[in-house]
């Protein structure tokens, strides 16, 4: 049977660099959504919106998770690393259903349980009527 | 790819095997940040995010954590090289870092105890000390587990399964730094704002 091994790169210089490269975006990244949070708290929340923020900072965990993955993890798209990925994938995909799901039924769950007064502005205001 | 005899194997089916088991893990903290997604507002009129985290302090521990992980990356370095002595002291130094975070967060949690914001206050500090903590005994288990691989590495040669074994621990400490900076971001950063 054909072994499906993947070696660490036999230049240690390589493998070093990489390591390098990848402290080196983290640590890049990290202090770049730490700024962005520390510059939206000194503005008084003046300098952008709070979903721009959060937005932002979002896409820096989520960069800073795949140069981690790529850098430390050794994740990458060769043919014999294939079922790793796939475990990978599948793993994101249920967290992403557990999380975003669970926001999601809780908001409505909250949404249509509110209370007396909140009920009257919603007949009132949006038209929704309770028998 | 050339085959060697002493270069660590970054991919196998053991390796294989250890993704697994780190992505049932994923699925465990998964559901920690989904609670804690859901309660970070349910505050029951106490103190929120923004009350009790102090972020340069934090930064400072995400800091120690990513030195740590960046050390042990060059201990499996050390150890594709074949070099025990430099592999040794990049683990003591991945411990030392490990240790350091390990006591920043204790002292945040006894700093938080002390001033009466326990997990039985609120939703938002249940989930809050469930999700970091769990973080935390990841990294208490991870310690001691480093300690064991320094303990054999000390007495023995470096064979190929004991490299194999600094890989492992190598990814299960790469992934416990992933799971903090998805901590740092979300209950964090998001949480002072």
């Amino acid at each position: 049977m054909k072994q499906k091994i993947t070696y660490l790169p036999e230049r240690n210089h390589n493998v070093m660099m990489r390591y390098l490269s990848g402290f080196i975006l983290s640590v890049a990244l990290t202090i770049g959504a730490f700024l962005l949070v520390y510059a939206y708290r000194s503005s008084d929340g003046e300098l952008f919106a709070r979903g721009v923020l959060f937005g932002v900072v979002g896409i820096f965990a989520v960069m800073q998770v795949a140069v981690q993955a790529v850098y430390f993890l050794h994740l990458s798209s060769d043919e014999r690393t294939k079922w790793t990925r796939y475990a990978v994938i599948f793993a994101v995909a249920v967290a992403l259903i557990i999380i975003v799901g669970s926001l999601w039924i809780m908001q409505n769950l909250n949404y249509n349980m509110m209370p007396e007064h909140t009920t009257k502005y919603m007949s009132h205001e949006e038209g929704i009527t309770r028998p | 790819m050339s085959q060697s005899a002493t270069a660590v194997v970054a991919h196998s089916k053991e390796t294989f095997g250890f993704w697994l088991y780190l992505m049932t893990d994923c699925l465990v903290f998964a559901t920690l940040f989904a609670t804690f997604a859901v309660l970070r507002s349910a505050t029951a009129g106490g103190v929120t995010g923004a009350d009790i985290f102090s972020l340069p302090f934090v930064l400072t521990e995400t800091m120690v954590l990513l030195a740590s992980s960046f050390a042990v990356g060059m201990a499996v370095v050390a150890a594709n090289a074949n070099k025990r002595r430099p592999m040794l002291r990049w683990l003591a130094a991945t411990g030392l870092l490990g240790a350091v975070f390990l006591g920043m967060e204790l002292w945040e949690f006894t700093v938080l105890y002390q001033e009466g914001h326990i997990w039985t206050k609120s939703a938002f500090l249940s989930s809050y000390f469930g999700l970091v903590g769990t973080h935390g005994l990841h990294i208490l288990t991870g310690l001691i587990w480093l300690a064991a691989l320094m303990g054999h590495a000390l007495k023995h040669d470096l064979s190929n399964r004991a490299k194999q074994r600094i890989l492992y621990f190598s990814l299960f400490w790469h992934f416990l730094d992933v799971i903090w900076i998805c901590i740092f971001t979300v209950v964090y950063l998001m949480g002072v704002v």
